[in-house]
């Protein structure tokens, strides 16, 4: 692995409007060498317009993109040192595996010799060996969406691109593919930028992950991050399961909600105004007694929905605020009335405007 | 024969992903390879539609000269000759026969566009190539055989005569009949155009309907709709589109087809086309000749705006 | 959602596969009409067909089997010249007409230039405008530029096949455009992402998948321009003379049944042409 200090790709403040409608506002975005970064949000939030923009498939109308500090927003995408993966694939139907693979490398003009070379050693690395002389038309997705794989990395790419690369296959495979895109990207060590709406994908598999809302990035950190301490209501919402509480805080630091049944002191420097605050269901205790916890809310079970491993056990609070919980599969739910707790630190403060307060 | 080309209704409103398709142009360079394969068809269509329609108007404003067809002199005296006896007329009998031709046209195609939409759909493609078939065969060829049809000789009349002939020799009370005049009048004009401009009815309603999503046909029946409820109230609205591109595809031509008539009608009928006609080839009088043809495609374009205004409001 | 369907109707099978007209019981009626429409497309053909092998000089009454009106024609030199003429012709348009629709179709659904929505109409002036008008337009129009009827035979064709692509342009267009529309266009992009230009992309990718409808619009085109009258009536010059306009004459002068003859030889290069188009258009 080479380690170079420049990103791989960086894009500086990129925008893309089609006929009035914005697509990206602001795109910002760095990828270090060798890093796996997704781009994480709802169908529509213009990650594909943001790779498109980075590959060159699209002209941005603001902004720039500099690949290996090289400044290439003015570049055709033919020239550009980065590939792509198409949600489609968009394999060529009339050419078979192995010249779906060699296209690039005979267009750029390479030489017979190394056309062969690395086309065997890619479709080595590919185990597409048996395939090569195949139709597109008559492989499953999987083995498309390593056709598709190996002739973007043939290229040598400094960066793949890769567009909802798992969006087309069955729940099944994909998993097993998302595994091996893993160990893919940390055997040859390139830079794979990856944008998915699915958040489990982006979790399992991203070094860095950014998560884009209406075409702003509105946080790009480490899957751990980001999950812990969302920047904002938004991705809060998006990520994993979370319980809105809203709430009120005075001058002196207590805090008011209909949730609870008297108000609570947090003791820390919150400035006062209305909040919400995030409980994920990881965090919550179940039991029939109070407990020493300050934080603690009198609940109804509403549901239980088995999980395998665990279950996710759904609450109303009197105030009919929904608070879930996840208990272990083996473990019993204590009958009648109940108290949820969790504590203080692991509870996120969001402010009037939805930005989460560090507390 | 591929239907697609008539399910075509000329909205472009349909892709508004248009912008997300294309590439963008990146260099002067892309330019230039984007005007190296637009060029062709661009220059072409200048050259032979734009020039000679320019042309055309241009010469319809000459004055007539027996020697040299035309003479270098601006007038409008050709116009006003279109408005003189016995033009107006012969205007309005063309439209007449046009409209006539174009309901007829209608009438019959429905019915066989839903048969052929209702039909299972490996059958589709070869019911359409058959309903093609005779249209792709020279129009004037196909006239040509209507009249060793229709004629007082020809094949129907030997075939009504002969029966009418038995009939009364059976029952002698009733006259042998007269051959029917089915050639050389209206009806003879009639039958020609509907015959040559029957599968422009069907193909485009036939593209509207086979879209058409079956459910809402079951739907209705299951509501308790009978069949001709349903035709009219389900199948009718949603095959609009089809019927109006259907009418304004056999409206225009049927305005020009002047050797239907020539093959078919007699001395009596005239089309626009059959005027234009013997302006450039009996007459010689071009400029006269070219107002007329500048007329009838006003009126052309008069109807295919008025249709592709009535689409618009189909569409809302 | 219950639907207020009752017992014996719920309860009929549904036949998807026979088509909905099953349930709706009136297909015999519209079969009824579409088998009485096709015998009346094809009776005067087929009656064409069959006097054309009549042995009677006048085509009304049947006399028995004969092949003297295919010889006739066969020696007839204005027919078999203007027979050779439309072939030439009908070939010239059909190679130049699908080359400029597939520019044309790759101008409309492949460039992104603003005044693309102006142009789309322009292309479409053959097909709306009548024949008559495009045929005097184009007479008009070679005779102002003196592009007339002096010039020796080869190139008096020039015309002819000039008229010829223009009024095919649009079918030929439109054909290339809707098999165009169903292309992944993601392909090309895809092409151009692995280093090739806009043009190499489009031959190497676009091109090739493109196969079966250029194929089509080729024989399209050859059949339009084979069977045209109009245009050609206008446009042809003496020295060179098409088969229909050829045709046209010898009916006006009184039919005579090597008219049936050749037209039985014309419907026969239709057919196996338009066969071919269509298996072409059908292939994946």
């Amino acid at each position: 692995m080479n380690v170079v200090s420049s990103p791989a790709i960086d894009a500086r403040g990129l925008s893309k409007n089609y006929a009035q409608v914005c697509a990206v506002a602001d795109g910002t975005l760095q990828c270090k060498s060798g890093e796996l970064v997704t781009i994480l949000g709802a169908s529509g939030c213009g990650k594909s317009t943001l790779l498109r923009l980075i590959c060159g498939l699209e002209k941005p109308d603001h902004g720039q993109v500099l690949i290996q500090n090289r400044d290439v927003t003015a570049m055709p995408p033919e020239q550009r040192p980065v590939n792509i993966v198409f949600q489609s694939y968009a394999l060529f139907p009339h050419l078979s595996v192995y010249d779906n693979i060699a296209y690039g490398l005979k267009v750029t003009k390479q030489n017979s010799q190394t056309i062969r070379q690395r086309c065997g050693e890619i479709i080595d690395l590919m185990q597409l060996t048996e395939l090569s002389k195949r139709l597109p038309e008559n492989l499953s997705g999987g083995q498309q969406q390593r056709v598709a794989l190996a002739r973007a990395l043939v290229m040598r790419p400094v960066a793949l691109l890769l567009d909802e690369p798992l969006a087309a296959l069955d729940a099944k495979l994909r998993e097993q593919m998302r595994a091996y895109l893993g160990e893919l990207q940390a055997t040859l060590g390139i830079t794979f930028l990856m944008v998915t709406h699915d958040q489990e994908e982006a979790l399992v598999l991203s070094q860095r992950l950014a998560f884009m809302h209406e075409g702003r990035i509105l946080q790009c950190d480490t899957p751990e991050t980001v999950y812990r301490l969302p920047a904002n209501l938004l991705i809060a919402t998006f990520l994993g399961k979370m319980a809105f509480v809203p709430a009120q805080i005075d001058s002196d630091g207590n805090m008011f909600s209909a949730f609870f049944d008297k108000p609570i002191c947090l003791q820390r420097n919150l400035p006062a105004g209305r909040i919400t605050i995030g409980i994920r269901p990881e965090h919550v205790k179940l039991h029939k007694t109070n407990s020493a916890e300050k934080l603690e809310v009198a609940v109804n079970v509403k549901r239980v929905d088995f999980f395998g491993q665990s279950k996710l056990v759904t609450t109303v609070g009197v105030d009919q605020t929904i608070l879930c919980a996840w208990l272990k599969a083996d473990q019993p739910i204590p009958e009648g009335k109940l108290m949820a707790s969790w504590e203080a630190a692991s509870m996120l403060i969001f402010d009037d405007t939805g930005q989460r307060v560090s507390w | 024969m591929p239907y697609e080309i008539f399910s075509d209704h000329g909205n472009s409103s349909s892709r508004a992903d248009d912008s997300f398709l294309a590439m963008p142009d990146w260099s002067s360079r892309s330019l230039r390879v984007n005007s190296l394969i637009a060029a062709p068809h661009v220059v072409w269509l200048s050259i032979f539609v734009i020039l000679p329609l320019c042309a055309i108007l241009f010469i319809s404003l000459l004055l007539p000269s027996s020697a040299t067809t035309y003479e270098p002199r601006l007038t409008v005296s050709n116009y006003a000759q279109v408005f003189q006896e016995p033009y107006p007329a012969v205007f309005l009998f063309s439209i007449l026969i046009a409209a006539s031709t174009t309901i007829i046209c209608l009438l019959i195609a429905f019915p066989l566009a839903l048969a052929i939409a209702f039909s299972s759909e490996r059958r589709h493609f070869f019911l359409l190539l058959a309903i093609c078939m005779p249209f792709w065969i020279s129009t004037l060829i196909r006239m040509y055989s209507l009249q060793e049809i229709l004629g007082r000789q020809g094949v129907i009349n030997k075939v009504v005569l002969g029966l009418s002939e038995f009939v009364s020799s059976m029952i002698p009370m009733l006259p042998v009949l007269d051959p029917l005049e089915l050639i050389y009048n209206r009806i003879g004009v009639l039958i020609g155009l509907v015959y040559a401009f029957i599968p422009f009815a069907i193909l485009p309603m036939y593209a509207s309907l086979v879209r058409l999503d079956r459910k809402l046909i079951e739907a209705s029946r299951d509501l308790g709709a009978t069949f001709f409820t349903t035709a009219r109230k389900i199948i009718l609205p949603l095959a609009l589109p089809g019927i109006s591109a259907a009418a304004t595809l056999i409206f225009i031509p049927a305005i020009g087809a002047f050797y239907v008539v020539d093959m078919l009608g007699g001395p009596e009928e005239l089309l626009i086309g059959n005027l234009v006609q013997l302006q450039f080839h009996e007459f010689n009088n071009w400029p006269f000749g070219a107002a007329l043809s500048v007329s009838m495609l006003i009126c052309t374009l008069l109807v295919w705006s008025v249709t592709a205004r009535l689409r618009a409001k189909i569409y809302g | 959602m219950v639907s207020p369907v009752p017992l014996k109707q719920a309860a009929a099978p549904r036949a998807r596969a026979k088509g909905v007209a099953s349930q709706l019981q009136i297909t015999p009626y519209l079969n009824w009409w579409l088998w009485i429409c096709l015998a009346a497309l094809y009776l005067p053909i087929i009656i064409m067909v069959v006097f054309s092998f009549n042995d009677s000089k006048r085509g009304v009454v049947w006399r028995g089997f004969s092949l003297r009106h295919y010889e006739a024609a066969w020696k007839n030199h204005d027919l078999l010249d203007a027979f050779g003429n439309s072939l030439i012709v009908a070939s010239g348009t059909a190679l130049i007409s699908t080359a400029l629709g597939l520019c044309a179709a790759l101008t409309l659904e492949r460039i992104r230039i603003r005044s693309i929505s102006v142009y789309r109409p322009v292309l479409l002036i053959p097909l709306v405008i009548p024949e008559v008008c495009l045929g005097v337009a184009l007479l008009v129009f070679f005779h102002m530029i003196g592009w007339h009827r002096s010039w020796p035979w080869p190139l008096a064709l020039c015309q002819v096949l000039a008229a010829h692509v223009t009024f095919s342009l649009p079918f030929c267009t439109l054909l290339i455009r809707a098999r165009l529309r169903q292309l992944n266009s993601e392909l090309e992009v895809a092409a151009r992402d692995l280093g090739a230009t806009q043009l190499r992309a489009i031959w190497d990718v676009t091109v090739p998948l493109l196969k079966p409808a250029l194929l089509a619009s080729i024989l399209m085109a050859f059949t339009l321009s084979l069977d045209d009258f109009v245009v050609s009536f206008f446009t042809a010059t003496p020295e060179a003379q098409l088969l229909p306009v050829r045709v046209f004459s010898m009916i006006r002068f009184g039919a005579t049944p090597q008219v049936n003859a050749v037209s039985t030889i014309l419907l026969l290069i239709t057919v196996v042409s338009i066969l071919f188009a269509a298996l072409a258009y059908q292939r994946k």
